[in-house]
């Protein structure tokens, strides 16, 4: 990792008018609802996902597409450490909104006298930051794929896909297609549900595994493919 | 579609090396080989004994890109003390050196304040150039220079290129300037259609030899300039009368000294000169030689014939087989 890289990341999204804008109204909105609604919860604060999809999109598409990574790469930076540099910098971003956002949250909640147990607080903070790695890694891998910010739209698609799939699956009475469908929600939508993996009976591994290793996969990827790539302005 | 095709050379520690050629010859994906973004299908390119994409050349090189796409949210000092940081200078020295490089360039501290998308083509082009030398780097890969450049902006690029070819660096320039190449650069690479043409070395600066067109006032003085006179003028002050076309002629002089005194002996002889003009550069000369005017890259001129890897535009490296000798 590149803390150089990171901070110029969260430097450049930081920027951004219209990231800024869309951050702020996930961030501010379900916090809003929540000092007004009754017994909801933290529910209303799942909101990680789109931190990461709003600080992540463009990822490293947007870079490729500027010609900003000639230069970057004749600096003594492997380009492993910078696609690492950038998952970490929208992901710990897109934890840190998260993470505020509940701390905010929780205190709403407790001037109603309904503030979380902190077990369950726990369970949903760590949810909430697994789901921004997750969705991170999966942008990452678009991203070293299409250029701008396709990878936000390729994720959006993939999502759309996996939820289109699974009442086809009902309708069609095809159960293969339900689960796969599943599958590619699983997929677009990385992450980990801990309160129900951990509500008392056995830990679904499958679950973690397949977290784990789509994480990595995509990571994985990411960056082979980001090493096979020509870098070169003679190329347009 | 070959980009380049059996290219092999060999800069030298020290060297200034340039690299010309028409417009999609294959200049921009040489220096792309050089400095690790492409990699060719076949050969080897070393820096140093080392790959090209080595961290440690890395470490040593500036580069200058022709198109400066540059983070444009950040201020020029940010940018500065980014690079600083990416090429892992010392923390301690990143603000005083980021400065200093500003400064190096002609570049007042205000304007390192400015956002870079408020920045002149001149003036990003001299914060591309300082952020290239920062760290005193041992390599400098420098693509179109001075392109968008002011006249006060080319002599002092000419002043920092000349300093660092002073401390040692050795530097790789692709330039379309054909003067500075020559002024600068100690060898220079033809290519074209891929193919490194020729190499040819340089004399550089007032050594260098040179046409001069010389023009006088017409009149009666049709022995004075009679092509046989002339000739014998210009061998007298040791130059070569090329062609006569009263009321002009153009003569070949070995360097600034010979023109001078080729003039004053013209002047003594009683040729009344209103004009002496030099001509294109001998870089000028050797470059239309070459086939290079004849525009187009690869399949415009002599050798490109019909092989479809060797084709205007190409740029894809693969089938290249680029080998650069120790720099």
């Amino acid at each position: 990792m590149n803390q150089t890289l990171i901070a110029a990341f969260l430097r450049q999204r930081a920027g951004s008018p219209a990231r800024l804008v869309l951050a702020l109204a996930f961030f501010v909105f379900p916090l809003l609802f929540l000092s007004f609604a009754r017994g909801v919860g933290l529910a209303p604060l799942k909101t990680a996902a789109a931190f990461a999809l709003f600080l992540g999109a463009g990822l490293i598409g947007q870079d490729v597409s500027s010609g900003t990574l000639q230069l970057l790469f004749a600096r003594p930076v492997t380009r492993s450490e910078y696609a690492l540099s950038r998952w970490l910098g929208a992901a710990l971003g897109a934890s840190c909104l998260a993470m505020v956002q509940i701390a905010i949250g929780v205190a709403l909640l407790a001037l109603h006298d309904e503030a979380p147990a902190a077990r369950d607080l726990a369970l949903f903070a760590g949810e909430q930051i697994l789901s921004a790695f997750g969705t991170t890694s999966v942008l990452l891998l678009f991203s070293t794929l299409l250029p701008g910010v396709g990878d936000f739209l390729a994720l959006f698609a993939t999502g759309f896909v996996g939820q289109a799939l699974q009442p086809a699956g009902a309708l069609l009475k095809a159960p293969w297609l339900t689960r796969a469908g599943e599958e590619v929600g699983r997929f677009a939508g990385a992450g980990l549900e801990l309160a129900r993996l951990f509500a008392g009976g056995p830990v679904s591994w499958f679950e973690v595994v397949s977290y784990v290793s789509t994480v990595t996969l995509c990571l994985a990827l990411g960056i082979a493919i980001l090493n096979r790539r020509e870098l070169s302005y003679a190329t347009e | 579609m070959r980009a380049l095709d059996d290219v092999s050379l060999s800069v030298r520690a020290g060297e200034a090396f340039g690299i010309i050629g028409p417009n999609g010859a294959g200049k921009t994906t040489l220096l792309g080989c050089l400095l690790g973004l492409l990699t060719p299908d076949a050969g080897r390119i070393r820096v140093d004994g080392h790959a090209a994409d080595d961290l440690a050349v890395r470490s040593a090189t500036g580069y200058l890109p022709e198109r400066l796409v540059l983070d444009r949210w950040m201020t020029g000092l940010d940018f500065l003390e980014y690079h600083h940081a990416l090429a892992r200078l010392d923390p301690a020295r990143r603000r005083e050196e980021a400065a200093a490089a500003l400064e190096r360039v002609g570049l007042a501290p205000g304007d390192g304040r400015m956002a870079i998308r408020r920045y002149s083509r001149g003036m990003l082009q001299r914060l591309g150039l300082a952020q290239a030398m920062l760290g005193e780097p041992r390599y400098l890969f420098l693509d179109e220079p001075i392109s968008g450049i002011d006249p006060a902006g080319v002599i002092l690029f000419r002043r920092l290129l000349g300093e660092l070819r002073a401390r040692g660096a050795t530097l790789v320039i692709n330039s379309h300037q054909l003067d500075e190449v020559e002024r600068i650069c100690d060898r220079v690479a033809f290519v074209r259609g891929g193919k490194v043409q020729s190499i040819e070395t340089m004399e550089a600066g007032a050594a260098a030899a040179r046409v001069l067109l010389v023009r006088w006032a017409g009149g009666t003085q049709a022995e004075a300039v009679a092509p046989g006179r002339l000739a014998a003028l210009g061998a007298g002050a040791q130059a070569t009368l090329i062609e006569s076309k009263p009321p002009e002629a153009r003569f070949s002089v070995a360097d600034d000294e010979g023109a001078a005194l080729l003039l004053q002996t013209l002047l003594a002889a009683g040729v009344r000169v209103i004009e002496a003009t030099p001509e294109g550069g001998r870089l000028e000369r050797l470059f239309v030689e070459q086939g290079g005017a004849a525009g187009g890259g690869a399949g415009a001129g002599p050798g490109a014939g019909p092989d479809p890897g060797a084709s205007a535009g190409a740029a894809s490296p693969r089938g290249a087989a680029p080998a650069g000798g120790p720099a």
